[in-house]
């Protein structure tokens, strides 16, 4: 052992030595540590044994540290599963000390419930528990927790310019004396982390995007996300605040001199992202992935003393479920950025999700998004009744779109929610019925009838997934998902003061796969009587839950995996409309709606970038979350023109005191004549620029530091030679062309050279 | 090892705890997230919490780090000086850091010095303020001091604690907030002194307390009260003192009046925040009633203790906006200065807009700065366009400009259509230019009944001004009506003595009603009663009951129509009714009634045919009154609750052929009687309940095990 911590602290210390020799003025230097530039023969000479190669990579592993090292041909840039310099951090402590050498690490569970976290470095490399195997492209490092008795297989192979690490869930072995339970594990923590010297950013993919700049100081937690959120079929206690979602199985890291975007192939259902900025647990700025492996959920008890007690229950049954998988894809050059992160993703999607251009050009074009109508309890005649209220009629929904046309809005995209019988949150939609009304068949047709004439796409929105009103003849607990105490899960309302639950909260449910599978089938067959209304599925790409439930129990992906066949059948008749969707949908979608613009803003995030509608634009057509929701019109101007999206309205016609108390009382911002004068105004000030970035792609992104928040200016390069630049602070900020762009504004500036 | 497991599971606990899962793009929700991090609401007309549009949005947040000075350590305080800079009191490193309203680094003062040139250091300060000629304030609580420093921190002199028999030896002096107004006044609030503020002159000289609070009478307070008169002298003496509620914080508004902020505790919750004037009088106004008012959250909940909202620090802005903070769950709430709320934002949390432990708030130029001493950071709020629409709405309605606040209560209209400060704006506004149609739309929306009741009433002129002809030949007519009426019946009863002998089954119910002493005893002897008339009746008091509940004007109808509940409604009559007879029946066989059981049931219900006579008239003249008429409604009710009581008593007089007081003791018992049957039927059901709990548990608990 310290045989090799001298191997590595002496070209360490000499490389300290020279820089020092140089002056305190060549920090670059020091800042890059001899390793990375290890050449086949260093490598060797310490340990590090050749395992694979190809024409861009080469693999290495120490099996006494238990360090890959992944080389780059090219650059001759070499990566590590951690630094080797670990031992002289001095901020990290303990445990997390010693997660800094591991390659994995995993909390268990005994059959006393007792939970031991533990990770490779001090329970698989001090104890001899490593066992290394060569298999094509790579080798297998079975970890051997020995105390835990837990066995985990480790497969690290290359995949052309990629580094790829699988785990086989069936291949974990499990001590079945002490009833051992592996919850859950985390895959090459400090993969390529950065030192303290270094800058540079973590991405992450919150909401619309966001990133951690290196070495950020005074925080107090890392960051943490659920790919997809979390699995509704857990409800939480409460709801303490709202977040957005995690909606790429990606992260990424860039340094100065390389990057990498991690993708996650496999699990992505259940794991979480990690992001740490050097300081918190340790010197180094790492991102990486967690996976689930038992979940767990948490039920509460109240004590006789009426206090209450929080108990975790965790799932039962054989370990099952898809291989966890992660990719790495190194970024150097102009790459090493966060558009080079989405041009690698995308032709990641491209490659394997069936990603690419929309048959459709929906650009530019207003979005308009009518909610048709929903049920609300309401006396009638003294009596309580779940009354439908048509909030917006097809008739008048032909009125709005007349009027806006009429004000010059020459583009419309429209999205109909609520327009199958019973409307929005109410009936399970069974059968392409209209609503009655709203106008009922008829009205349909003649407003599908103005779609044609004016060349407008109408998209009819359905939420096969949900169940909101219990279906006739048949039993929830047939029908619906179970959570992990077996139950059907009951997704519940929450006081917004207490974030307790609601005593008289409404209540649905979760449809099993197989259910929406049959039900959406005969859906799409009852489809044919409209053969010009385009669907919009949106819950069959943005929500997906397991099933606990002990017979044909099944996990998120296996929905993933059944909705996506789904989402392709309907594909292959129609466009696609989809609501912010999971990026594996991306490649069924013509269109794409209510993109995020923000992350979460933990208190941990630099800033937000637009990385969704970098992903997608000049592919997808798309649209950000509607201005009359927007709180702040000047920054969502901004954010419109940032990326060159399409703006977007949320209107209702008419009813709007019934939205008062009713399931979508949140709408209340919605109703279409306070917002028309607006919509048309947005109209005229967006369309010359958004005309000149019609079809163009994004192949720049820069953020320029000033004012309150990092990164409120920027500037976006597009493939047509265009350039945005947009000031979101309130001060005026100097451009490189040496002009100042007032505050809250943009300039378009074509064919710059820079 | 082991305790590294225990933190690991809490950890996990906890995790599981901060899940949250909005956002996930809920079908038709344009899912997204609002862009702040919490969920936005407000209280609806009913105060109970209603998704509200948030009207301000987080701007950023900046720590010690990221000002390039180091940490801010536990720092307490934060004070706003007259040109707007923001003064941070960083206690755990002794210094003030000063920044301005974009959160940009101004000075970091963490050097002072003695009046001999000496560094002086400070041992805890708490709170700072400066004041119009730059002096700086400081409360140095570990000193048991106020230190008072010229602009260049040179200490010009400090204040103890004062010697004088107004303070007691055993009281200490331990300063934590300061603030000096227009005169040079220093207020400081010491740490457990519930006199109220100290007051100091400009040369630091003692002139008095001010504003203490009042002793709460809360629940416990009164119940002590009646133990003390049972105690001993000793045993007195060993007891609690009854003193007032020490401020929490304190503050200043534009025009000099001090604004106090104080933390009842668990009993009791109105009146936290006071306006004091000169005379240390509380003249907030909330109707009238400034103890009243009450502040933070109007829900709470019940875990291992009561979660309700603990007010740390009070802030008025420039628009004269009450700005409150919340430090349970890191909420600032904006009221008017009528007391009303505007809006509520931010909350617990990890992200930019949310708090750990927030300790004190300020504005300047309408952003508002919250303090967070565990994250060591300053957040600043900004209004949204929703929120300056608003502001500047209720900021001129405040001020009395109702209608050139339209324009901005058409803009948060828009954005918000549930807020019911806005939609009474509207009212009020509509109300000024004589549009009462439309003022009482939005008045009723916003569920304001005096203001409603004022708009009707002109409206209401409006109408019968327009339609004088009409209305005058309908008032002659109802004047005539009796007299024609009168004429006619005089030709047609012509033989009185018929009718006395014979009345048809049909109309005895109303003769009854002519003739209570004779005819109740006519139908008990001659047997008139019928029983379906007696059953139509019962359901008719149902219909009516329902109908009322509704159709009751909305000036004096306080009734949530979306909660109606019809089966409460039919407990209440029918039920009610087969229960009375049931239980009158009951007390009677046992105390020589001659009532059978049918007969109970058939009297009972025809006593029931004043109110539903009357229910019409009083659910129409409620339609037409406004609020100051009520006494009329009033007194047709009270007539119509007499009318059935005397014919309800004599009912049940003549059924049973008792006596009148037997009556009365006999209808006593039977309503304990309902009593008694309530209580058996709670405690079957209850029991009844407990069973299928626990087979319910036990088949979960079954199915987990499986």
């Amino acid at each position: 052992m310290m045989n090799f911590i001298k191997k590595t602290l002496q070209p360490c210390c000499a490389a300290l030595l020279f820089a020092l020799f140089l002056g305190t003025g060549s920090l670059a230097f020091a800042k890059e540590p001899a390793w990375a530039a290890w050449n086949e023969a260093t490598l060797e000479q310490e340990g590090f044994k050749r395992w694979a190669g190809n024409s861009s990579l080469e693999l290495y592993f120490n099996v006494e540290r238990g360090i890959v090292a992944v080389r780059q041909i090219g650059s001759g840039y070499v990566w590590y599963s951690s630094p080797l310099d670990w031992e002289e951090d001095e901020i990290a402590q303990g445990y997390f000390k010693n997660a800094l050498p591991s390659l994995v690490q995993i909390r268990s569970r005994d059959k006393n419930g007792t939970i031991f976290p533990a990770n490779s470095f001090t329970n698989v490399i001090n104890r001899n528990g490593l066992k290394v195997k060569g298999i094509p492209n790579g080798f297998r490092a079975t970890h051997n927790f020995t105390r835990d008795g837990v066995i985990i297989p480790v497969d690290i192979t290359l995949d052309g310019a990629n580094l790829c690490v699988n785990i086989d869930l069936a291949s974990i072995e499990l001590d079945t004396d002490w009833e051992i339970e592996l919850i859950d594990l985390t895959l090459f923590p400090y993969f390529g982390a950065a030192p303290q010297t270094e800058e540079g950013y973590i991405f992450v993919p919150d909401g619309s995007g966001a990133l951690i700049e290196f070495n950020r100081l005074g925080l107090s937690k890392i960051y943490e996300q659920h790919v997809y959120g979390r699995d509704p079929s857990i409800q939480p206690l409460q709801l303490r605040s709202p977040t957005e979602t995690v909606l790429m199985p990606i992260f990424g890291l860039s340094r100065e001199k390389m990057g990498y975007v991690a993708i996650i192939e496999g699990g992505a259902e259940r794991s979480t992202i990690y992001a740490e900025s050097a300081n918190l647990r340790t010197a180094f700025n790492s991102a990486y992935a967690g996976f689930v492996v038992r979940d767990y959920d948490v039920v509460s008890f109240r004590e006789k003393t009426g206090t209450p007690r929080d108990v975790p229950i965790f799932e039962t049954g054989p370990l099952k479920g898809e291989a966890l998988a992660l990719r790495y894809v190194f970024l150097e050059g102009p790459e090493n950025s966060y558009v080079g992160m989405a041009n690698a993703y995308r032709s990641y999607l491209e490659k394997n999700a069936g990603f690419g251009k929309s048959p459709l050009s929906q650009e530019p074009s207003l979005f308009v998004n009518f909610i048709g109508s929903s049920r609300k309890v309401k006396p009638v005649f003294g009596v309580p009744m779940n009354v439908t209220i048509p909030y917006t009629p097809f008739k008048k929904a032909i009125d709005i779109l007349e009027d806006i046309k009429g004000r010059g809005v020459t583009e419309l995209t429209v999205k109909y929610d609520g327009w199958i019988k019973g409307g929005v949150k109410a009936d399970y939609p069974r059968k392409a019925r209209p609503e009655s009304s709203l106008g009922g068949k008829r009205n349909l047709k003649r407003l599908l009838a103005w779609g044609q004439d004016n060349e407008v796409n109408i998209f009819g929105a359905l939420d096969p997934v949900r169940l909101y009103k219990k279906m006739f003849a048949q039993a929830i607990e047939v029908i619906s998902a179970k959570g992990i105490n077996k139950a059907p899960v009951r997704i519940l309302e929450y006081q917004l003061s207490t974030f307790t639950i609601k005593t008289d909260s409404r209540v649905h449910w979760i449809l099993k796969k197989t259910k929406v599978t049959s039900l959406y089938k005969k859906f799409l067959a009852s489809m044919k009587k409209f053969p010009s209304l385009q669907l919009a599925p949106d819950s069959l790409a943005n929500f997906t839950s397991s099933d606990f439930g002990s017979k044909r129990s099944y996990y998120r992906n296996e929905a993933r995996e059944d909705y996506l066949k789904l989402l392709r059948s309907s594909a292959e008749s129609r466009q696609l409309l989809l609501s912010r969707p999971q990026a594996w949908a991306l490649g069924t979608a013509s269109y794409v709606c209510d993109l995020p613009i923000r992350s979460s803003s933990w208190d941990i995030i630099s800033t937000d970038i637009p990385f969704y509608q970098i992903l997608l634009k000049g592919y997808i057509p798309y649209s950000n979350e509607a201005a009359n929701r927007a709180l702040d019109r000047e920054r969502y101007i901004l954010s419109l023109v940032e990326t060159g999206a399409n703006p977007a309205y949320l209107f209702i016609a008419q009813k709007h005191e019934d939205l008062r108390d009713s399931p979508l009382e949140s709408f209340m911002n919605t109703l279409a004549e306070d917002w028309v004068d607006d919509a048309e105004a947005l109209w005229k000030e967006l369309l010359p620029v958004l005309e000149r970035l019609k079809g163009a792609r994004i192949v720049g992104h820069e953020l320029v530091e000033t004012g309150l928040r990092y990164g409120s200016v920027r500037k976006t390069s597009f493939s047509n030679n265009c350039f945005v630049y947009t000031n979101y602070s309130t001060e005026p900020a100097q451009l490189p062309d040496g002009s100042n762009l007032e505050g809250l504004s943009y300039r378009l500036v074509e064919g710059e050279q820079k | 090892m082991r305790s590294l497991f225990f933190t690991n599971q809490k950890k996990l606990l906890l995790g599981l705890l901060l899940l949250a899962l909005c956002g996930s793009g809920l079908y038709a929700d344009p899912p997204s997230r609002p862009p702040v991090p919490w969920l936005s609401y407000n209280y609806g007309i009913w105060e109970t919490s209603v998704p509200a549009t948030p009207a301000y949005l987080p701007l950023g947040a900046v720590t010690g780090f990221d000002l390039g000075i180091g940490p801010l350590k536990n720092p307490k305080d934060l004070h706003v000086a007259d040109d707007g800079s923001i003064w941070i009191v960083d206690s755990g490193n002794k210094r003030l850091v000063v920044v301005d309203s974009e959160l940009r680094l101004l000075r970091n003062i963490d050097t002072f010095y003695a009046q001999d040139g000496s560094v002086l250091e400070l041992i805890d300060p708490r709170g700072a303020c400066t004041d119009y000629e730059g002096r700086i304030y400081i409360a140095d609580r570990g000193a048991n001091r106020v230190l008072v420093f010229d602009s260049e921190q040179r200490l010009l002199f400090s204040i103890a604690k004062p010697k004088t028999d107004l303070i007691e030896e055993s009281t200490e002096f331990l300063p934590e907030n300061l603030l000096v107004d227009q005169l040079g006044v220093l207020y400081v609030l010491s740490f457990g002194s519930y006199r109220g503020a100290w007051t100091f002159a400009r040369n630091g000289a003692f002139l008095g307390f001010y504003g203490s609070n009042k002793v709460n009478v809360s629940g416990r307070l009164r119940r002590d009260l009646i133990w003390r008169k049972f105690m001993t002298k000793a045993q007195r003496e060993r007891m609690y003192r009854f003193v007032p509620v020490e401020y929490a914080n304190f503050s200043l508004d534009q025009e000099g009046f001090i604004y106090t902020v104080s933390n009842f505790g668990e009993d009791e919750q109105k009146g936290q925040v006071k306006k004091l004037n000169p005379l240390s009088e509380n003249i907030l106004f909330a109707g009238r009633k400034p103890d009243l008012a009450f502040f933070g959250d109007l829900e709470s909940v019940w875990t291992n203790r009561v979660e309700k909202s603990r007010l740390v620090a009070i802030d008025i802005d420039e628009k004269n906006f009450i700005n409150v903070l919340d430090t349970e769950r890191g909420r600032v709430f904006q009221y008017d200065q009528s007391c009303n709320l505007i809006t509520i934002f931010g909350g617990p949390g990890d992200q930019v807009g949310a708090f750990r432990n927030a300790v004190d708030l300020v504005s300047s130029n309408d952003r508002i700065f919250v303090l967070d001493e565990y994250k060591g950071s300053v957040t600043s709020f900004e209004p949204g366009m929703y929120g300056k629409a608003l502001r500047e709405g209720t900021f001129l309605f405040e001020a009395g400009f109702y209608e050139e606040a339209r324009e901005y209560w058409y803009q948060a209209l828009g954005m918000d259509r549930n807020n019911y400060i806005v939609l009474r704006g509207l009212g009020r506004a509509y109300e000024r230019v004589g549009e009462y149609k439309k003022a009482m739309y939005y008045y009723k929306e916003s569920n304001y009944r005096r203001s409603y009741s004022e708009a009707f009433r002109e409206h209401r002129t409006e109408i019968l001004r327009k339609n004088f002809g009409l209305f005058a030949f309908f008032v002659l007519a109802l004047i005539a009506l009796p007299f024609i009426l009168g004429a006619v019946r005089k030709r047609r009863l012509k033989a009185p003595e018929a009718r006395v002998i014979f009345q048809s089954t049909l109309r005895f119910p109303f003769y009854l009603l002519r003739h209570p002493f004779k005819g109740w005893e006519e139908l008990k002897l001659e047997k008139k009663g019928s029983l379906l008339y007696a059953n139509i009746f019962v359901a008719l008091s149902f219909v009516v009951s329902i109908f009322q509940f509704q159709f009751i004007g909305f000036i004096f109808n306080m009734n949530r129509l979306d909660h109606m509940n019809i089966l409460v409604l039919f407990g209440t009559t029918v039920g009610l009714c087969l229960l009375w007879t049931v239980s009158n029946w009951g007390v009677s066989t046992l105390h020589d009634g001659k009532g059978s059981f049918k007969e109970i049931w058939i009297f009972t219900a025809y006593s029931l045919l004043p109110l539903l006579l009357l229910s019409v008239p009083i659910v129409l003249v409620s339609n037409v009154l406004v609020m100051e008429e009520g006494a009329f409604l009033r007194m047709l009710q009270a007539i119509s609750y007499l009318w059935f009581g005397v014919h309800f008593i004599l009912a049940i007089r003549s059924v049973h052929q008792y006596s009148l007081k037997t009556t009365l003791l006999s209808i006593l018992l039977s309503i304990l009687g309902i009593a008694l049957i309530l209580i058996v039927v709670v405690l079957f059901i209850s029991l009844f309940m407990q069973v299928f709990g626990f087979g319910s548990t036990l088949f979960q608990e079954i199915i987990l095990r499986l």
